[in-house]
């Protein structure tokens, strides 16, 4: 209880801290906070709005799942085989230290506008984190739970199932909370540049209007999709999974 | 007849200083042997060699149990699984059904002394003793014919400590369980064992220095009869 109204006296203390900036430097700088919420409702109403939303949605959706599902693998698959592991650590390195701009620019003269450059963008700069979050699961597995797991002779099927992804869960879920995060961002940077449909491209395009409200109004609808995405879908899988800590 | 024959058995890790030096002995089947020695002298290792959990440098094991399993000296359990779910974990790879399987870890949690109404609870919300009980759940559901114990009885109280030498004992007489276990309770191994083997790290490495055999019957080993091999063992372990 405390907790919540903590959050609420920030927030509002955020939002008269926006209205002041609109009534000392104008509009042009930021827009009036009402304004922009009724423009962020009347979004939720506006089909051209929604259609563009579902196309960015799609586009983190593909790249996210690609990712997720190739990096946790081959996570699990380096935690497993050593030589591989070495093999990968330069090439993750590099990844992790590409700027994610760099990939936009790679990605166009590669593929061209459109979803192909979006999605590969999400895939490339979420792997690397999700690869790091499940190696590093694999790597601190207890070692006498696992000759504990040799002496009854079990299956690599019975040890994964059992030892090796409970535990890594504590180590990759984090790992996929912030590549999920990222790619919210990416996906508007990329979309921006190298799209002409997607949330992005109508931030590109109220930003050549120099329409401040629209672009607030749009950051809003992007965070909030965000935080609900989070707190209501990933938190259900989290508090499910992680019963036996409680 | 099944059995486990060790020959001249040395190892050293990584090719650095011996720990064990030319180690034999034989287990058959139905016999407890306990190999008795101080800490650090290189008992875990041989157990662990004997249940191919390590390769040794030289030396060879025959062993034709069909079946082992081992209790370690902390509990081991998996934290996110309730108490069932780590005795059955042997289990998931056997052809019984899940119904088999779920009874056949409540009989041994039963037998083990847990109650119905720990059978949800996490590792997390048992005492020291009640995990140590899980743990050789664990290892008697599969019902094995040779059993490995590495300390598992040192960090228990007595009272639990005879309690889970009785259901030992009861698995020897009734299912021929064969059991080989390493301590350095001089007690439990009078109480616990058919033959001891004393253990004693030399300067290229530990070696066997003597044998008891112990032919009274188990439940016919008093106090005096404890004591008396006591000091017998105390004065060899000491010397």
């Amino acid at each position: 209880m405390k907790k919540l109204l903590y959050s609420t006296l920030s927030l509002t203390i955020f939002f008269i801290l926006w209205e002041m900036g609109y009534r000392t430097f104008g509009d042009l700088v930021l827009p009036p906070v009402l304004d922009t919420f009724s423009m962020f409702f009347s979004y939720l109403n506006d089909p051209e709005v929604l259609t563009n939303m579902a196309i960015t949605m799609k586009r983190i959706f593909f790249g996210l799942s690609l990712s997720i599902f190739l990096a946790s693998v081959l996570g699990v698959v380096a935690g497993l085989v050593k030589p591989l592991s070495y093999m990968l650590s330069p090439i993750i390195t590099i990844m992790l230290g590409m700027p994610s701009i760099a990939w936009i620019v790679l990605a166009m003269i590669w593929f061209g506008m459109g979803n192909p450059t979006v999605i590969f963008v999400v895939f490339v700069a979420t792997f690397p984190i999700i690869f790091l979050g499940s190696f590093a699961g694999m790597q601190s597995v207890d070692k006498e739970l696992l000759v504990m797991a040799d002496s009854f002779n079990l299956s690599l099927k019975t040890k994964l199932l059992n030892i090796y992804f409970p535990h890594i869960f504590s180590f990759i879920f984090p790992a996929w909370l912030t590549a999920i995060g990222l790619s919210w961002k990416i996906v508007i940077m990329a979309e921006l540049i190298s799209s002409d449909d997607g949330i992005g491209s109508l931030l590109a395009m109220a930003r050549s209007h120099i329409d401040t409200t629209s672009v607030m109004a749009l950051l809003m609808l992007m965070v909030s999709l965000l935080i609900v995405f989070e707190r209501v879908v990933l938190n259900s899988i989290k508090q499910r999974l992680e019963s036996w800590r409680r | 007849m099944e059995k486990i024959v060790v020959e001249h058995i040395s190892h050293s890790f990584n090719g650095k200083k011996n720990v064990l030096d030319d180690v034999s002995f034989t287990l058959a089947k139905g016999k407890i042997i306990s190999i008795l020695g101080a800490s650090g002298c290189g008992k875990t290792t041989i157990l662990q060699i004997c249940a191919n959990l390590l390769k040794q440098t030289s030396g060879t094991i025959t062993n034709s149990f069909k079946t082992s399993s081992f209790v370690f000296q902390e509990p081991r359990l998996l934290p996110w699984q309730n108490v069932l779910e780590n005795i059955s974990l042997a289990l998931k790879e056997s052809d019984f059904t899940k119904v088999e399987i779920q009874k056949k870890a409540k009989e041994m949690a039963l037998l083990l002394g847990l109650k119905e109404e720990d059978f949800k609870k996490y590792p997390k919300d048992l005492s020291g003793g009640m995990k140590q009980r899980v743990s050789f759940a664990r290892a008697l559901v599969v019902e094995p014919s040779l059993l490995f114990l590495d300390e598992p009885f040192s960090a228990l109280d007595v009272g639990l400590k005879k309690e889970l030498y009785k259901i030992l004992l009861d698995k020897v007489k009734v299912e021929n369980l064969s059991i080989l276990f390493i301590t350095h309770d001089l007690m439990e191994t009078v109480v616990l064992s058919d033959e001891v083997l004393v253990i004693k790290s030399k300067s290229n490495g530990s070696k066997i220095t003597s044998k008891y055999k112990f032919d009274l019957d188990f439940d016919k080993r008093d106090n005096e009869f404890v004591y008396k091999n006591m000091l017998i063992l105390g004065d060899e372990f000491s010397s």
